[in-house]
């Protein structure tokens, strides 16, 4: 049997609770016969299609001026009816009566949606918002800009969604930067591989309530940008800007501004800009780290090792391809007593490796190919975002 | 096996296992609220309910007395509505004026099992309907203006696959 539902603590947000007046008669009302069972048509006059419908008409003669069935129910248990139905149908619902159609917006109905892979209206997005959705998935969507006769950039003023995941989502910087611009509950954000300026990066500084921020792959980040965010976001727990052309002045601002109660960090691909210097300053502050990953961040030296053996907390490293890190260095790695994965790809022979896991025991080489840090889809579970589900 | 007597509202009187109509949060909830023993020959009265609808809601109680305890609703589980027992379908065939009967018999008697079921059962009998099917389906009656018809088609018709 499955959970029923808790039906009196339903956060009921546009729905009355009042049990329509019928159901409160001491007698209910007589049971609504289907005009076609199988007692009746026993009964009814064989041979004759003619008189079969004759039938059928009088009793939709006799039933028509009545109330349908559904007007019996509390809008409390039509909303439970409407919560077992997929997104499709219940925008069909929205469209039989007045009725239906207001407590089919309820909110709780709305929690979660998943629109990724689609093209969506700019006001079917301001609609979907406007319904309270929290969790939206939205990858690989196409937000289509809004027609000048539309309410040009026009959100709702006060956006619930929490966790969004936009990854690979086709939006324009208008578009993405008005959107923001109203979200203030945000908890998880996903924006890889989308187009960011310096507005953007200034709206999700103020979402301070997050505490994982996806923007691998993003343009746009400039030092401005990367100080507020790295600044504000005091509950940031999981931080991926890995591969976004970070300027040295934005890697700067990254490492001394950011909260020190980070846990996950990928700043893979900072290909000129990271410095063991800026890495000995970010050690020095987030104590908590226990992932990071300085893949492809080609300046590190011998220095880096050193500087990560008097980290506290790390368990998984990644410092692939970092060709300027002399193989011999890694072994001073048995330092770090709290590691457990080392990612070394595209670096060393596989001889060298053989010889670093004789070295490095209790260490596991070369596990992970794919970054997980602070991104809303990994592995297998392709419909969930951060171990949310997004569709009922 | 104690009994207690249910009273429907067209006056007939069922003698009923007390577990089985414990099954109604409604019943249980009256019966250790007003102290009522087992054993106490007093009547509960049930106003909203008749006899020919009590009669299918005990029959659906009996059938599911040894179901485990239904837990509150389960945020992370997924709304399924594939899932109906071919005991339940059986039970369920029944005429839509009986359907929404058992509805709100089960929404007043607080049977979290038999409302689910129920209201799965409508869901299921939308599902995939448009809007003209629904009201057919039904016979409910559409009181949007031509203007407001324009405006909620509008706001429910906004997402089309890539």
């Amino acid at each position: 049997m499955d959970p029923p539902s808790n039906k009196g603590r339903l956060p009921l947000t546009n729905v009355s609770n009042n049990v329509n007046q019928r159901q409160c008669k001491s007698n209910v009302p007589p049971a609504h016969h289907d005009p076609l069972s199988e007692e009746q048509l026993k009964y009814a006059p064989h041979g004759s299609e003619e008189a079969f419908f004759m039938y059928r008409k009088n009793q939709r003669k006799a039933t028509y001026g009545e109330e349908d069935l559904f007007s019996l129910l509390s809008d409390e248990v039509l909303l439970h009816i409407l919560k077992w139905l997929p997104k499709k149908t219940l925008l069909s619902c929205g469209q039989v009566n007045r009725r239906f159609n207001r407590v089919s917006k309820d909110e709780t109905l709305w929690y979660r949606l998943d629109l990724s892979n689609r093209t969506l209206q700019f006001d079917g997005l301001v609609e979907v918002l406007s319904r309270g959705v929290v969790v939206l998935r939205l990858a690989q969507t196409s937000i289509v800009n809004p027609t000048p006769d539309s309410n040009y950039l026009e959100f709702p003023a006060c956006i619930k969604v929490q966790y969004l995941d936009l990854s690979m989502c086709t939006v324009s910087v208008a578009v993405l930067g008005a959107l923001l611009a109203n979200c203030r509950a945000l908890v998880k954000l996903s924006l890889e591989n989308v187009p960011l300026d310096g507005r953007i990066c200034a709206e999700i500084a103020e979402n301070r309530k997050l505490e994982a921020l996806n923007l691998t792959m993003c343009s746009g980040i400039d030092a401005t940008g990367m100080r507020l965010m790295a600044k504000a976001l005091t509950r940031l727990h999981s931080l991926n800007v890995s591969w976004t052309s970070l300027s040295a002045e934005a890697v700067q601002e990254l490492v001394r501004n950011l909260t020190p109660q980070i846990v996950h960090l990928n700043l893979s691909g900072c290909r000129s800009t990271l410095t063991d210097e800026k890495v000995a300053v970010l050690i020095k502050r987030c104590t908590k780290l226990v992932a990071l990953d300085l893949s492809d961040c080609t300046p590190l030296t011998e220095a880096v090792i050193k500087t990560l053996c008097k980290a506290r907390k790390i368990e998984y490293l990644s410092l692939s391809r970092c060709y300027n890190i002399p193989v011999t260095a890694y072994l001073n790695l048995t330092e770090l007593k709290t590691l457990r994965f080392l990612d070394l790809f595209g670096l060393v022979s596989d001889q060298a490796i053989a010889t670093l896991k004789n070295s490095l025991v209790d260490i596991g080489i070369n596990k992970y190919y794919h970054s997980s840090v602070a991104r809303p889809t990994v592995g297998t579970k392709r419909t969930s975002i951060w171990g949310l589900r997004t569709r009922d | 096996m104690p009994t207690i007597k249910l009273q429907s509202s067209d006056g007939e009187i069922f003698d009923t296992d007390v577990q089985i109509a414990k099954c109604s949060g409604t019943i249980k909830t009256m019966l250790e609220d007003l102290g009522m023993d087992e054993g106490d020959d007093e009547v509960v009265p049930l106003p909203n309910v008749n006899s020919a609808i009590l009669r299918k809601v005990l029959q659906w109680a009996t059938f599911h007395k040894d179901d485990p305890i239904p837990v509150e609703d389960d945020d992370s589980k997924e709304k399924r509505t594939d899932d109906i027992s071919s005991w339940d379908a059986d039970f369920l065939k029944v005429d839509q004026g009986t359907l929404f009967e058992l509805i709100l018999a089960a929404n007043y008697l607080d049977i979290k099992g038999l409302l689910d079921v129920t209201c799965k059962t409508v869901a299921n009998m939308i599902k995939g309907k448009t809007p003209e099917e629904i009201r057919k389906t039904f016979n409910i009656k559409n009181d949007f203006t031509p203007a407001e018809e324009e405006q909620v088609r509008k706001e429910n018709e906004w997402c089309e696959e890539k």
